[in-house]
């Protein structure tokens, strides 16, 4: 190679390398006044922030993790976000994350929990087992607690998310009867029931234990979707798809009869969208042997169901279990 | 490489490259679907990762329409456990597209994630596409008062739709968000770094952000605005209290809550030294309604009627008339008496909105002598419109002004009962048509109380009156047709004509009533006269005809007239009979006024009939009909029509032989009735040859009463016989040897003999639709002839236009006699061809023709052509 050449080559090299020493640089500056709009106030200027940080990767992550710390609130909510979103997994940003699940701030807990289910980070396990199980928290921090256990297929949440599920108001009397009603013009009207704020963390703690999938799960599952005792329609749904997800699962086979059963049950529950559940569920779910003519029976029996898309969904079921509509 | 080689493998790698793009739409379309299933029956874990990559592709929205429940509520679960920012906005984005029931859930679940979701919930709030907006609202207004930092940048946003969802959720949110407003509404000048333009966006933002709290937003305003220190600040709480409470808009505010804002607009309306503040403080009063009334709001209005700005005296009206009590009625009244500038349209709407309790107020301010109070009476009175308000408001159609007649003659239009028919018909004779015509319209709605009045109208010798009270019968038809019927017989010729008009007008309905008049011989004939006028005016041909074709051959004189007149008017061919059949009837005036019908009748077979009355009937019947078929010939066609297209007509039948010399025998018989002679002469004009020169030349001497009409058809006879010369070329030879016609020379020595002018004058016509048949006699008579008739000949020259250019430019050539000259110049102007300018343009000076005699020769022409023009019509 003769020298010009070489010198040439040396050139190229050197612009090169001066393109991109000035482009990292430029990235950096402008990563670091990402960083910096962490901390606005409005929410929507941050978001746009959060956006742009999250195309540049893993590598922020470690940037982030004095952010974790930080006094504001609102940098610290979201650079735990920010921390799922680009998947930084670097010891030290589990470890600020798993410290989170316990700040003062309700917003920062429960960025931190979702980030710790977003990352699957086993390390924050009895942390959020903790958060679950804590009735002191808010009912959303519960929630996003529990959605995370769910994420990391934890079985000793298990309990804590029975318990959780467990929590319930008391489901309210049926009004009576109108000639009752009529004969006693004087009596009181019935108290409101209380507020359901925890309605939400139950429908995650459903969603939770169809994810991990334990016979125990079925059992406490095959409860929530009785509607004399889970009031919240919601939840009773939450469960009954829950089922399906959990009887996929080997280790709840064995619990398929009573996970049936209560599917079976939920069939006949007032609201439709819990019917729709259950069909759908009976679709993914192959019953037992001694089963089968029940849930043939049930099935066509909601042929006719009031509810559009009940009917739709019995009839996926009746084609997916390959039941014929007459018997 | 061969190219046989290089071909194939191109082929081949073609064919691979397509098969690579079947596959991969093939797998796009299926794609969405695949994605659904997983979704619908995947396990948790797949059902997040498709989740997942749905939000990467921007495709969740996608995915969720028009997919069963179970589809959508997985996702929705997904969405909740992947938690990112951009899978919570795609979320938002699609809530419309998901179930009501789905949709609730996705709403939850944003709102659980509470200050997370902030920033795509905004970001959604400023999408471009309503449908993704939609999802935004709800979720922000359940997370709360943490999105009051985000929301308050966009108040000045560019878009409008971004405001107005900031201005949807802060209505919502309420009291946790209004002391930014409040901040906001106050100040009265943009900051430093603001634009004019952005700092009334924001306020109006903030302004529309308190409305939208209704009755949360009363306390704020009243707490911080409504006693600020800056009027337009105080000025705009009082606007805005009243348009929170307003109770006239569809969903107002409870009465208990609007009347918290009574007090404070009442103290601003008594007390505030600003009167654009009084001014709205009195506006927003006004939309109170109940509350308004009940809460001492009327009171404090009456009293500033009396305030010393008009807009605070106007905005004072205009609100008692909305909250409509009728005790301010007199108040407002008074005012317009006493105080009303500035405030009259106000007042008027405020008394036409309080009603009928109003009238007994108003009715005295109709006789005011001012006019501005008594058209604002009249007007406020018309729109009240109740029955109360005819009898004031028929006392106003005699005022002097006619507006003010205007506005209570409109208002009569649908008001008026039988009450003020005389003061209705009395306007008839208005002179104003706005008036009249409402009168008109207002009796016709009255209808049959009416026409006793209206009878008495087309007697009343004003035809205006009786032509409105005619068309007002006509509307009422059928109930005014006994009574029209009874007027046909009245004494009053004015009466019985336009009762026959409405009659006509009214049509079918009438027909029976006026035939039975007709054929009642009881009655006065000049009254079944009038019902055969009617009848014909009612163009009912199958009822009516018979009835008037016997009448017309039965009754009296007066009546056959009028029959035959109505069989005319109604245009039926079947009418031609009793038409031919009048020419014999037993009076000779019935006799005329057939004749003259028939002249301009063309229905039928008009022609078959009148041969056949040619050989029937006394000479008289037999002279008429011999003039009506002239009437009906070629010529007389062409004549009436113009000088055009006669070639056109030779085939045209000509009429039998005898009709010549019954009109000659007609013309020639002294004793033969004066009209029929005339007509006889027209007559001959039309069909006659020269046989009939002989008769009509003794008619053409002054004094004659004949002579106009000989002279006219000597022309006539002239221009037909030149005509046929020229088809048969005859007539060139005669030109050229300069020998004009014997009608030529006869209406010449007319027009050189006769001192009467209009005679000279028919001659000249005469002469001047011969065409160059007397052009040389007229010019060689330039040469005997004295100045006066000089004038004459070049005006005729003149009226004959082209054909008589070549002979003037050729005698101008040949004459010596320098006078002669200058007369044959003086023609060539008024002959105005080409060929005559032309020579004119090279002559010298003094050899141009005398503009005096040029001037006389014009006047003249012109009354030549003007005679022509109207013979012919």
């Amino acid at each position: 190679m003769s020298r010009k050449t070489l010198v040439i080559l040396l050139l190229v090299v050197l612009v090169l390398s001066a393109v991109w020493a000035l482009t990292a640089y430029q990235r950096a500056r402008k990563t670091q006044e990402l960083l910096t709009a962490l901390a606005e106030r409005d929410d929507a200027a941050a978001t746009e922030a959060m956006a742009q940080l999250r195309h540049r990767g893993p590598k922020v992550g470690l940037r982030l993790v004095g952010y974790l710390t930080s006094e504001n609130e609102r940098v610290r909510w979201r650079a735990a976000v920010l921390c799922a979103e680009v998947g930084a997994k670097q010891s030290e940003v589990v470890d600020g994350l798993v410290r989170l699940l316990v700040d003062p701030v309700p917003a920062v807990q429960r960025a931190a929990a979702l980030a710790c289910g977003a990352l699957q980070l086993e390390e924050a396990e009895q942390p959020l087992i903790a958060l679950v199980s804590n009735k002191e928290q808010t009912p959303s921090s519960r929630a996003f607690a529990a959605e995370a256990l769910g994420s990391l297929r934890s079985e000793d949440a298990v309990e804590p998310l029975t318990t959780l599920l467990r929590e319930r108001p008391p489901v309210p009397p049926k009004e009576p009867e109108a000639a009752v009603a009529e004969a006693k013009p004087t009596a009181p009207a019935a108290p409101p029931p209380p507020p359901d704020d925890l309605w939400q963390a139950r429908w995650q703690a459903a969603m939770a234990l169809g994810e991990i999938g334990t016979a125990k799960c079925v059992e406490v599952l095959a409860e929530s979707v009785r509607a004399d005792l889970e009031p919240r329609i919601d939840v009773r749904m939450a469960a009954a798809y829950a089922l399906a997800d959990a009887l996929a699962n080997p280790d709840a086979r064995k619990a398929l009869g009573t996970g049936v059963d209560a599917l079976l049950q939920a069939m006949s529950d007032e609201a439709g969208d819990v019917r729709v559940a259950a069909a759908i569920s009976l679709a993914r779910t192959y019953p037992p042997k001694d089963k089968v003519p029940q849930v043939e029976t049930t099935l066509r029996e909601h042929l006719d169901d009031d509810h559009y898309w009940v009917r739709e969904a019995v009839k996926l079921a009746m084609a997916q279990l390959k039941i014929s509509r007459t018997g | 490489m061969q190219p046989e080689v290089r071909r194939q493998i191109v082929w081949i790698v073609m064919t691979a490259i397509i098969a690579s793009l079947v596959v991969f739409a093939s797998y796009r379309r299926h794609e969405m679907d695949q994605m659904r299933k997983i979704i619908a029956a995947g396990r948790p874990e797949e059902r997040i990762a498709t989740v997942r990559r749905l939000v990467a592709k921007e495709k969740l929205a996608e995915a969720l329409q028009d997919q069963p429940r179970w589809v959508q509520d997985h996702a929705v679960e997904a969405v909740a456990e992947i938690g990112s920012q951009e899978a919570l906005f795609q979320l938002t984005g699609a809530i419309y597209l998901l179930d009501d029931p789905v949709a609730a859930r996705a709403k939850a679940v944003l709102t659980r994630f509470d200050l997370m979701a902030i920033g795509p919930l905004v970001k959604a709030l400023k999408d471009k596409d309503a449908n993704v907006r939609a999802g935004a609202a709800d979720p922000l207004v359940s997370i709360g008062e943490s999105v009051i930092s985000s929301l308050l940048p966009l108040m000045d946003a560019w878009d409008q739709y971004v405001r107005d969802g900031v201005v949807a959720v802060f209505g919502r949110i309420g009291l946790p968000v209004a002391p930014d407003l409040i901040a906001q509404i106050s100040r009265t000048e943009p900051l430093a770094e603001e634009t004019p333009q952005r700092f009334l966006w924001k306020r109006d933002t903030a302004v529309r952000s308190i409305l939208a709290m209704k009755a949360v937003g009363i306390q704020p305003v009243i707490d911080n605005l409504i006693t600020h220190k800056e009027e337009d600040v105080r000025a705009l709480a009082c606007q805005m209290l009243g348009q929170i409470a307003d109770q006239t808009l569809d969903s107002p505010i409870p009465p208990e809550e609007a009347s918290r804002v009574l007090e404070p607009l009442l103290t601003r309306l008594n007390s505030d030294p600003a009167w654009t503040v009084r001014r709205k403080a009195a506006l927003a009063l006004g939309g109170l309604m109940d509350v308004g009334r009940l809460g001492g709001a009327v009171p404090a209005l009456i009293s500033h009627l009396k305030d010393p700005r008009p807009e605070v005296k106007a905005a004072s009206a205009e609100a008692l008339g909305r909250l409509g009590d009728p005790a301010a009625a007199g108040p407002l009244v008074n005012t317009l008496l006493t105080n009303r500038t500035g405030a009259v349209r106000e007042i008027v709407v405020a008394l036409e909105r309080i009603g009928r309790p109003a009238l007994p107020a108003l009715v005295p301010a109709l006789a005011t002598p001012e006019l501005e109070v008594r058209k604002a009476a009249t007007e406020a009175v018309a729109v009240i419109g109740t029955p109360d308000a005819v009898v004031p408001l028929a006392g106003m159609l005699k005022d002097s002004d006619v507006t003010v007649r205007r506005l209570a003659s409109d208002a009569l239009r649908s008001l008026a009962d039988a009450r003020v028919v005389p003061q209705l018909v009395a306007s008839l004779s208005d002179p104003d048509w706005h008036v009249y015509y409402a009168c008109r319209d207002a009796l016709a709605n009255v209808g049959p109380a009416a026409v006793p009045g209206l009878i008495q109208a087309l007697g009343s010798g004003n035809s205006r009156a009786a032509h409105m009270a005619e068309q007002a019968l006509a509307k009422i038809g059928g109930p005014a047709v006994n009574a029209l019927v009874a007027a046909l017989v009245s004494p009053n010729v004015a009466t019985r004509q336009w009762a026959a008009v409405a009659l006509g007008d009214i049509g079918e309905p009438a027909v029976e009533a006026t035939i039975a008049l007709l054929n009642d011989t009881t009655k006065p004939a000049y009254g079944r006269a009038a019902a055969a006028d009617a009848l014909g005016r009612t163009g009912v041909k199958k009822k009516v005809f018979e009835s008037l074709s016997r009448v017309s051959a039965t009754q009296e004189p007066e009546v056959r007239k009028a029959a035959l007149q109505a069989l005319v008017r109604l245009a039926d061919e079947r009418s031609t009979q009793p038409l031919v059949a009048a020419l014999e009837a037993p009076t000779q005036d019935v006799r005329s006024v057939a004749m003259h019908l028939l002249m301009n009748w063309r229905l039928g077979d008009l022609r078959k009939t009148l041969e056949a009355a040619l050989k029937r009937g006394d000479l008289n019947a037999r002279r008429r009909a011999a003039i009506v078929l002239a009437q009906q010939t070629i010529s007389a066609a062409t004549n009436i029509v113009g000088e055009s297209g006669l070639e056109m007509l030779e085939k045209a039948v000509k009429p039998p032989a005898e009709t010549e010399t019954l009109l000659a025998a007609a013309v020639a018989d002294p004793k033969e009735q004066a009209d029929v002679r005339k007509a006889a002469v027209q007559a001959l004009g039309y069909v006659g040859t020269e046989r009939a020169l002989e008769v009509l030349k003794p008619l053409l001497v002054p004094g004659n009463p004949l002579a106009t009409e000989a002279a006219r058809a000597v022309a006539h006879i002239g221009r037909r016989i030149t005509e046929e010369l020229y088809r048969s070329g005859e007539q060139k030879a005669l030109v050229r040897h300069r020998q004009a016609s014997e009608p030529a020379r006869m209406l010449l020595d007319l027009l050189k003999s006769t001192k009467d002018d209009a005679l000279r004058l028919s001659a000249a016509v005469g002469l001047s639709l011969m065409n160059d048949d007397p052009v040389w006699a007229l010019l060689d008579e330039l040469a005997k002839a004295d100045d006066e008739i000089r004038v004459w000949i070049v005006a005729i020259l003149g009226a004959i236009g082209k054909p008589a250019s070549d002979a003037s430019l050729d005698a101008r050539g040949t004459i010596k006699d320098p006078k002669v000259k200058e007369w044959v110049t003086v023609a060539l102007p008024l002959i105005g061809d080409a060929q005559a300018l032309d020579l004119l343009d090279h002559l010298g000076e003094d050899e141009q023709p005398n503009p005096a005699y040029v001037e006389a020769g014009a006047k003249i022409k012109e009354r030549i052509l003007a005679a022509r023009a109207g013979s012919a019509q």
